[in-house]
């Protein structure tokens, strides 16, 4: 009974959702078979935005179709044991049948494969089951492989794995993963139908009509995705479209903003040059004038000449007058007082000088009369001079 | 022996003897001693070359108009005897001082009153 898993999954193995699943597995539907996005305009990005969308309605819808595959496939082996189990309810009825049979409860896949499997299944395990030891049922089962195989190799055709189409491009489109998915089971069904023609006969129109119900709710999941990813498709369009005119009318805004502001500057810029243009006429209307600084000039040269010119105004001019005025008169004063201090003192000198010299007059004079007065008296001295002198005075 | 005496030359020997600068009988005894060696013309130079003398001497020349040499010795024979008798006496006591005396007077008596005549001399040659 060890055995008896890795049979039923070896016979699960082969079952159609197996083969479904080596399909898709061998279909290649990664990233890379997507186009790139190029440019990042919103155009491309929508288109990116749409085809990663629908990458993940892909993968949605494969897995639906995955899922929907097993549900049915469980469903198909659950009424194949159904079938079975009527069918050895029947067997054991009848009173030729003295052999118990006891349903494999793990290989439910088994008689979902073909009906002789499952009696192939039943002589095996009746045979194991006769077998007294493990090692005896080992050896059993190395000396009959085949019996442990899904189908016997003979009776399988040889170009049966070659009838399955292998994808030779990828499949970007639900329907077409669909459909090749269906074709796969469809060329598994022919492989197991081939394997056990016995069975043919009895089970083609379940299977027909499990495989018409499967392709009918394939197509109509198909049908329901298609019709979601072109409404996905169609309102990421028009978003698209909404996000253009949106862009559009953003930049129709802004560029009727730039011309107003383009139309106000140029206006601006007229009303300076008008303003201008009238200053400048006025200026030319008027006489020409000269330039203060060159006035400041004159005005300073005519000033440095003596002649009085004056910017400002009346008042402040007169007052310049009247302080220069007054500042004249103190300097007079002053220089008149200084000439009377000069004066006074020369006069003094003067007075000094005249006493002094009245003075030596006074004193000339005296010596003057006192040398008259002496001459006088050596004049009258002859008479009574003596006569040591008489004798000096005499003898020339 | 007739001198004449120009008032002038009183008056000027007046002057000369209320000048300040005129000395006393002692000075003018030592003085006198000491140029006892000199000689007359060299005495006679050191009178004339005074500043004071020079400075006026149109003054004294023309207080001495007139006069002569016995009017000169008259006129410092009285001054000697008035103001420096000691003087008189020494030059009457010694010859020598008495030829000096008369030397240095004819000096003086020919720089001051010749030159009129030397000057006429000159101009009639």
């Amino acid at each position: 009974m060890a055995k008896e898993p890795a049979v039923n999954n070896k016979k699960e193995s082969k079952s159609p959702v197996a083969v479904a699943k080596e399909a898709m597995e061998a279909t290649p539907t990664s990233m890379d078979s997507l186009p790139p996005a190029l440019s990042l305009d919103p155009t491309s990005v929508v288109d990116a935005v749409q085809e990663t969308i629908l990458k993940n309605d892909f993968n949605l819808l494969r897995q639906d179709t995955v899922r929907t595959a097993r549900l049915k496939t469980e469903m198909a082996r659950i009424e194949a044991e159904r079938e079975l189990e009527e069918r050895k309810s029947k067997s054991s009825q009848s009173p030729s049948s003295t052999q118990k049979v006891q349903p494999l409860s793990s290989s439910g896949l088994l008689s979902a494969i073909t009906g002789s499997s499952t009696d192939k299944a039943a002589m095996v395990k009746s045979v194991l089951d006769s077998l007294e030891s493990d090692e005896a049922r080992l050896q059993f089962i190395d000396k009959h492989p085949e019996l442990f195989s899904n189908a016997s190799p003979q009776s399988l055709p040889q170009t049966a794995p070659l009838s399955i189409q292998q994808p030779s491009q990828a499949y970007t489109d639900s329907l077409g993963i669909a459909s090749l998915l269906v074709e796969q089971f469809r060329a598994g069904m022919e492989i197991q139908r081939a394997a056990s023609p016995s069975v043919q006969s009895q089970q083609v129109p379940a299977v027909q009509d499990l495989v018409q119900s499967i392709v009918a709710n394939f197509k109509e999941i198909n049908e329901k995705n298609a019709a979601v990813y072109s409404s996905l498709v169609k309102d990421m369009q028009e978003q698209a479209r909404a996000d253009k005119l949106e862009a559009m009318q953003k930049q129709q805004e802004l560029g009727e903003r730039v011309t107003s502001l383009l139309i106000e500057s140029r206006e601006k810029d007229a009303a300076y040059l008008r303003q201008q243009n009238e200053q400048l006429r006025e200026a030319l209307s008027q006489p020409q004038q000269i330039p203060v600084t060159q006035l400041k000039s004159l005005f300073e040269e005519i000033r440095s000449n003596g002649l009085p010119v004056s910017m400002d105004s009346p008042e402040q001019e007169t007052l310049r007058a009247q302080s220069a005025r007054e500042d004249r008169k103190l300097d007079h004063q002053l220089k008149l007082e200084e000439r009377e201090f000069e004066l006074r003192k020369l006069r003094e000198e003067r007075e000094r000088l005249q006493e002094e010299r009245r003075l030596m007059s006074y004193k000339t004079v005296g010596t003057f009369l006192n040398g008259v007065i002496d001459g006088k008296r050596l004049s009258k001295h002859v008479e009574s001079m003596s006569p040591a002198a008489s004798k000096l005075a005499g003898g020339f | 022996m007739s001198s004449y005496v120009n008032p002038l030359a009183w008056e000027l020997a007046g002057q000369l003897i209320n000048s300040p600068q005129f000395p006393n009988e002692d000075i003018a005894l030592r003085t006198f001693q000491s140029v006892r060696g000199v000689s007359s013309e060299t005495i006679v130079q050191l009178i004339l070359t005074d500043a004071r003398v020079s400075a006026h001497i149109d003054l004294i020349r023309n207080a001495f108009d007139g006069m002569d040499i016995n009017g000169l010795a008259l006129v410092v024979a009285t001054v000697l005897d008035k103001h420096f008798p000691s003087i008189v006496d020494a030059i009457n006591t010694s010859d020598a001082d008495l030829t000096l005396y008369k030397d240095v007077i004819i000096g003086l008596s020919n720089n001051l009153f010749n030159v009129e005549k030397t000057e006429e001399v000159v101009h009639d040659e």
